[in-house]
């Protein structure tokens, strides 16, 4: 039994290296994340995924250049308000999925 | 047919609709809230009581060690928690299959159950065998400590609970490593 049990850590070990979203993740990143590949890219250990991983990409820059004009200036109010990106934008629901909520239903960001 | 078989269907039908059931209540719990209720406060909330009442099934094991009669009330106890726990557990999983740990811990738990219902029914023929023997025994004339005496061979070898035992136990520790590992890597990757 003690042996049993040290080969399922050993595998639990290999897997967390070599796939670890195959053994950890919920589901599938969605394709507007599929180019991180890393979990560190997101998630901070046993803090979740924390906004300022999330402004590491999507910082002011990148919003001002957006077609949408509205989005910049309605995400800063929504971070000076101290907002979690969380509250309305969430992740590992598979490829095709949507990982914007708006107005109650989930929508293209 | 006959009762023994009438009892089996009835079990497994039982058995079937209980899944199904949960899997169900998960289902119109996630679209109710418009994304996965495991994935939900909520939803954690039901893993974690699921797995609190999968814990207190350890009481009885323990109990029948220290105690000379079985603790049959405890047993009793036992089924129950070891039937609703891992119910709650389907309700906190339903039917997303995805990663490979929390996956693996739920067809562990699956076995565990499954063996658990065998084993109350293995366990239950094996005490009909003993208590038929004892009277055998006892009507061909002999005292009550030889009959103890020459049954408990019997009792300790009974090959049917010993290959029970020998699923029943091991894989519950594998089941209690994949569990831990589950909630930790759900703790990490989550946030606490």
């Amino acid at each position: 039994m003690a042996v049993a049990t040290a080969v399922l850590l050993a595998w639990l070990a290999w897997g967390t290296a070599k796939y670890p979203e195959a053994f950890w993740a919920p589901g599938d990143l969605s394709r507007y994340h599929a180019d991180i590949t890393t979990c560190a890219g997101c998630h901070q250990p046993f803090r979740g995924a924390v906004a300022g991983q999330c402004i590491t990409c999507h910082g002011g820059s990148r919003f001002a250049v957006q077609p949408k004009s509205g989005l910049f200036e309605s995400h800063q109010k929504l971070m000076r308000a101290g907002k979690s990106c969380s509250g309305c934008h969430t992740e590992h629901r598979g490829a095709q999925a949507q990982i914007t909520i708006g107005v109650g239903r989930w929508e293209n960001p | 047919m006959t009762v023994l078989a009438k009892r089996f269907l009835t079990v497994m039908v039982l058995v079937v609709a209980a899944i199904g059931g949960a899997l169900l209540i998960e289902v119109l719990l996630s679209l109710q809230a418009g994304w996965t209720f495991g994935h939900s406060q909520q939803g954690h909330v039901v893993g974690w009581v699921g797995f609190a009442l999968i814990l207190s099934v350890f009481a009885y094991p323990l109990k029948k060690r220290f105690d000379r009669k079985w603790p049959k009330n405890w047993f009793r106890f036992h089924q129950m928690a070891g039937i609703v726990g891992p119910m709650l557990i389907l309700i906190h999983a339903g039917p997303h299959f995805h990663a490979l740990v929390p996956l693996f811990a739920l067809l562990a738990m699956g076995i565990v159950v499954l063996s658990g219902v065998i084993g109350s029914a293995v366990h239950r023929k094996a005490l009909q065998l003993l208590k038929d023997e004892r009277k055998e025994l006892l009507n061909r004339g002999l005292s009550p400590e030889d009959v103890e005496e020459r049954l408990y061979d019997l009792a300790s070898s009974e090959e049917t609970f010993r290959i029970w035992q020998i699923i029943h136990s091991p894989m519950l520790m594998m089941f209690l490593s994949l569990v831990l590992a589950h909630v930790i890597g759900a703790l990490y990757f989550g946030g606490l």
